[in-house]
C-alpha cells in the first residue's frame, strides 16, 4: 500500500454495531458488500475489503477477472466472473461474501462511482469507520480506549 | 436518449432526528435509477445515515407499493372511491364517526384533518400511532428539552432505554462527549443488556419492566434535591419504599449510588430516553420519570428523546375509540396515515364490529373485514413541513409521488369541496403528584411471575424486514435454555396467552433469567404483546408478555 492510497479503517471506540455500513452497501449493490460480525455482545466488527498489496483472492481466481489496479484497488470485472467462489474460499478475512448475486461473487469496489469516497464510510451513524491513508491511521488513535486500558473489553 | 441526474435533498422522515438526506436520481427515457447520498454538509448528520434513512430508495422503488384504490381489497377508481365515502358517511351522525392520523403526516396535513373533523363536527379524534414512545408527549411544565449542542458539550449523559439501536445517528455526538475528558460520564438504564452497555461507564441492569421503579429509586436518592421539587409528602411516601425499590429492580444499591453521586456531581448534563414496543409496562410512569429526574437533579439538566411530540395528541385517546367501538356508539372510523391497523394485528377483531373503516395506505396490504384502503403517498415523496427534535424542517420530494396516489389534503378536499386547517396540539402537561401516585401504586402493585416476560426489541437495521428479517429468532438467557433444555438454533415455540408462534433460539446472555425478546420490527410476532387502555390519558399500551417456551422435538 503506497503512502496516498486510502483504504477503510475502523475505530472500535466508536462502533455501535448499527450496521448502517451494510444498508449503505447494499442500498446501492442489492448485496452488501461489506461484512459484519459481533465479537463479544457489545462489540462489532464490520469487515471491509483490505484491497491487499498481494490480494489472494486475485490469486485465485482462475479467469483473472480480479485484478490490482494503478491505483492498488482490487477490482472485479464482474461480466467475466464464472461464480466459482474460488475468491471467496481464498480470501484470508472472509469479507467475500458466500452467497452470489445474479452468479457473480460480490466484490467490494471502494465505491469508485462515487467522489466522496465508500458509501459504508459516509454513512457510518457513530463515524466509526473512516477512509483514511497509512500514515493518517497511524495518527489518529484507534480504538485506543478499548484496547489499552481495560482488561474486560470495554471502553473506560 | 440522454442520461439525466439530478439529486434531491431533504429531511429523513423516519424518525426525529432531523438527518438530512439526498436521493440521487438518474433517469434514461423511462428507465430510472435511485441511489442514496450522503450530504456531509448536512447539519445534523454530517451525511451519516442509519439504515432506516437507507432504505429511503427501497420505499419508493418498492413493488408493494399501492397504487389504486381498494374496495374490500378489490382495485376500484378514485371517482367511485370518492363518491362512495361521501355516501356512505351521510349514514352515520357525527358522534357515530371517528378519525385517527399517524406520523405519515405533514403539520399541514394534521392541520387539514383536525380542519375536516371540525367541518363533519366529529369530536372523536384520536392518534393512531401506538408505539410507546408517544408517552413522551405526555411532560412536566419545568423540563428543559436538550438541543444538539447540549448533548455535544454534555459532561454526564444518562441513557434510559434502547437510544442507539432506534436513533444511530445519536450515537456519535453522544460518544464524542464522553471521550472528550476522561471524567465524563455515560449512565445507561434497561431491562435488556443492549449494545449501549458496553460503552457505559455504568449499566444499571432492570428486571423487565421494572425501569420505573429504578428511576424512583434515583430520584430518592437525590435527596434534598428532590425534595424541594416533589414536596415533604410524596418524598417521605418514596423514602419508606426505598429499600423495597432496589430489591424489585435487581439493581445493587451501590450501583444506584455511583449513578446518582455521578448525576448529582457533574452539572451539565443530558438525559436521554427511548422506548421500544413491547418492553415498558408503563410508558407514561416511565416518561414522565425520567423527565422528573431531569428537572430533580441540580446543576443544567436537559431532556431529550428521539420520539418526543412525534405525532400531536388527540381531542380524545386511541383507548376510547376502542371503547367506544365495543359499546356500539362508534360506527366508522377513518383513518388517516401508514401503520394502524396493519402494525397492530391485536387491534383487528376490534376493529371488524365496525361499519365502515376506511384508512390511507402506502403499502398494498389486505384486512379481513370489510374496508376501503385509500393510496397516498409517503413523506418522501411530499411537500410540507415537520417538526424534527430540534426544529421545524421543510420536507421537499425526493421523488414524484407514486402514480394514483393522492396526498391527503386533496382527498379532503374532495371530500369536503373545501380545505379548513386549525392548530394540533404537540404537548400535555401532567401534574407531579399523579406521577408519584401512580409510582408508589406501581411498586406496591408489582409482583414477581414464574412466567417468562416475552419483550419486544426493535432496530433500525430491522425496521420493517427491509434488510434483516429476524422475526423468528427468540434471544434467551443460557440459564433459562438450560431449563427448558434448548440448545443453539433450536425450534421452539412460545404461547402467549392462547396464541402459538415457531422461533429459532438464540442463546445470549444479553437477556435476563426468565426473559426472551422477540423481534417487532415488523407485524408479525406484535399480535402476542398484550394490550391495555391506560386510565388516564386514555392511550394504548402495550405491555411485555408473560409466556411460556415449549422446545420443539
Amino acid at each position: 500500500m503506497e503512502n496516498n492510497q486510502k483504504r477503510i479503517f475502523l475505530d472500535l471506540d466508536y462502533c455501535i454495531g448499527c450496521r448502517s455500513c451494510e444498508a449503505a452497501c447494499r442500498s446501492a449493490f442489492e448485496e452488501s458488500r461489506i461484512r459484519y460480525g459481533d465479537i463479544s455482545e457489545t462489540t462489532f466488527l464490520p469487515i471491509a475489503c483490505r484491497h491487499c498489496d498481494e490480494p489472494v483472492c486475485a490469486a485465485a481466481c482462475p479467469f483473472e477477472v480480479l485484478k490490482v489496479t494503478d491505483q492498488g484497488l482490487v477490482l472485479q470485472a464482474s461480466f467475466h466472473c464464472v461464480g466459482c467462489k474460488s475468491c471467496i474460499i481464498a480470501c484470508p478475512f472472509g469479507v467475500l461474501d458466500k452467497s452470489l448475486l445474479h452468479h457473480v461473487s460480490q466484490k467490494c469496489n471502494l465505491c469508485k462511482d462515487r467522489e466522496d469516497g465508500p458509501r459504508c464510510v459516509a454513512s457510518c451513524a457513530s463515524g466509526a469507520l473512516k477512509l483514511l491513508t497509512e500514515k493518517e491511521a497511524k495518527k489518529v488513535v484507534v480504538g485506543k480506549r478499548f484496547v489499552s486500558r481495560s482488561p474486560f473489553w470495554r471502553r473506560t | 436518449m440522454s442520461i439525466e441526474s439530478k439529486l434531491h435533498k431533504s429531511t429523513c422522515p423516519f424518525c426525529l432526528y432531523g438527518c438530512g438526506l439526498s436521493v440521487n436520481q438518474t433517469s434514461r427515457g423511462s428507465f430510472t435509477l435511485r441511489k442514496v447520498e450522503y450530504d456531509r454538509e448536512a447539519s445534523v448528520n454530517q451525511g451519516r445515515l442509519c439504515a432506516r434513512g437507507n432504505a429511503a430508495t427501497h420505499v419508493l422503488d418498492d413493488k408493494r407499493r399501492l397504487t389504486s384504490p381498494l374496495l374490500n381489497n378489490k382495485k376500484i377508481d378514485w371517482v367511485t372511491a370518492i363518491s362512495q365515502i361521501k355516501s356512505q358517511l351521510k349514514s352515520f351522525s357525527p358522534k357515530e364517526i371517528a378519525i385517527t392520523y399517524d406520523l405519515n403526516n405533514t403539520t399541514e396535513e394534521l392541520a387539514a384533518i383536525s380542519g375536516f373533523a371540525h367541518e363533519l363536527k366529529i369530536d372523536s379524534v384520536a392518534r393512531a400511532y401506538l408505539e410507546p414512545e408517544t408517552f413522551f408527549s405526555y411532560g412536566l411544565p419545568d423540563v428543559k428539552h436538550a438541543a444538539l449542542s447540549d448533548i455535544n458539550e454534555a459532561k454526564v449523559i444518562l441513557i434510559v432505554g434502547d437510544v442507539f439501536g432506534k436513533t444511530p445517528v445519536i450515537s456519535k455526538p453522544i460518544l464524542d462527549a464522553k471521550y472528550a475528558d476522561r471524567n465524563n460520564r455515560l449512565f445507561y438504564i434497561d431491562s435488556v443488556k443492549t449494545k449501549i452497555a458496553g460503552f457505559a461507564n455504568k449499566f444499571l441492569w432492570a428486571k423487565p419492566g421494572t425501569e420505573p421503579l429504578l428511576l424512583l429509586a434515583l430520584i430518592v436518592k437525590a435527596g434534598k434535591a428532590a425534595k424541594i421539587v416533589i414536596g415533604d409528602n410524596n418524598f417521605n411516601k418514596l423514602r419508606r419504599l426505598l429499600p423495597q425499590l432496589s430489591e424489585l429492580c435487581g439493581v445493587a444499591d451501590q450501583s444506584l449510588e455511583e449513578v446518582i453521586q455521578g448525576l448529582l456531581s457533574i452539572p451539565k448534563g443530558v438525559i436521554l430516553a427511548s422506548m421500544d414496543f413491547g418492553k415498558t409496562d408503563d410508558p407514561l410512569l416511565l416518561s414522565s420519570l425520567v423527565q422528573l429526574l431531569t428537572v430533580v437533579l441540580p446543576g443544567d439538566k436537559k431532556f431529550c428523546s428521539p420520539a418526543l411530540a412525534s405525532v400531536p395528541i388527540g381531542k380524545i385517546g386511541f383507548g376510547d375509540i376502542i371503547d367506544n367501538i365495543h359499546q356500539g356508539k362508534t360506527k366508522a372510523l377513518i383513518n388517516f396515515g401508514n401503520l394502524f391497523p396493519f402494525y397492530y394485528p391485536a387491534l383487528i377483531p376490534t376493529l371488524s364490529n365496525l361499519k365502515l373503516f376506511i384508512t390511507t395506505s402506502i403499502y398494498l396490504n389486505n384486512l379481513p373485514f370489510d374496508n376501503m384502503i385509500l393510496p397516498v403517498p409517503s413523506l418522501l415523496e411530499k411537500y410540507g413541513t415537520i417538526n424534527t427534535l430540534w426544529d421545524r424542517v421543510i420536507l421537499k420530494p425526493l421523488a414524484e409521488p407514486v402514480s394514483g396516489t393522492k396526498p391527503i389534503s386533496e382527498i379532503i378536499k374532495q371530500l369536503t369541496g373545501d380545505l379548513n386547517k386549525s392548530k394540533p396540539t404537540f404537548t400535555s402537561n401532567i401534574a407531579i403528584d399523579e406521577i408519584i401516585n401512580r409510582g408508589v401504586n406501581f411498586a406496591k402493585h408489582y409482583k414477581k411471575s414464574d412466567e417468562i416476560s416475552v419483550l419486544g426489541e426493535e432496530s433500525a437495521f430491522g425496521h420493517r424486514g427491509i434488510y434483516a428479517n429476524d422475526s423468528d429468532i427468540l434471544k434467551v438467557n443460557p440459564l433459562t435454555a438450560s431449563k427448558y433444555e434448548i440448545k443453539q438454533d433450536n425450534s421452539v415455540k412460545l404461547l402467549v396467552d392462547g396464541k402459538e408462534k415457531s422461533f429459532t433460539a438464540k442463546i445470549t446472555t444479553s437477556v435476563t433469567v426468565d426473559t426472551i425478546t422477540i423481534s417487532v420490527d415488523k407485524p408479525d410476532n406484535r399480535e402476542l404483546f398484550p394490550i391495555r387502555i391506560d386510565n388516564l390519558t386514555k392511550e394504548i399500551i402495550i405491555a411485555p408478555a408473560k409466556g411460556k417456551l415449549i422446545k420443539v422435538s
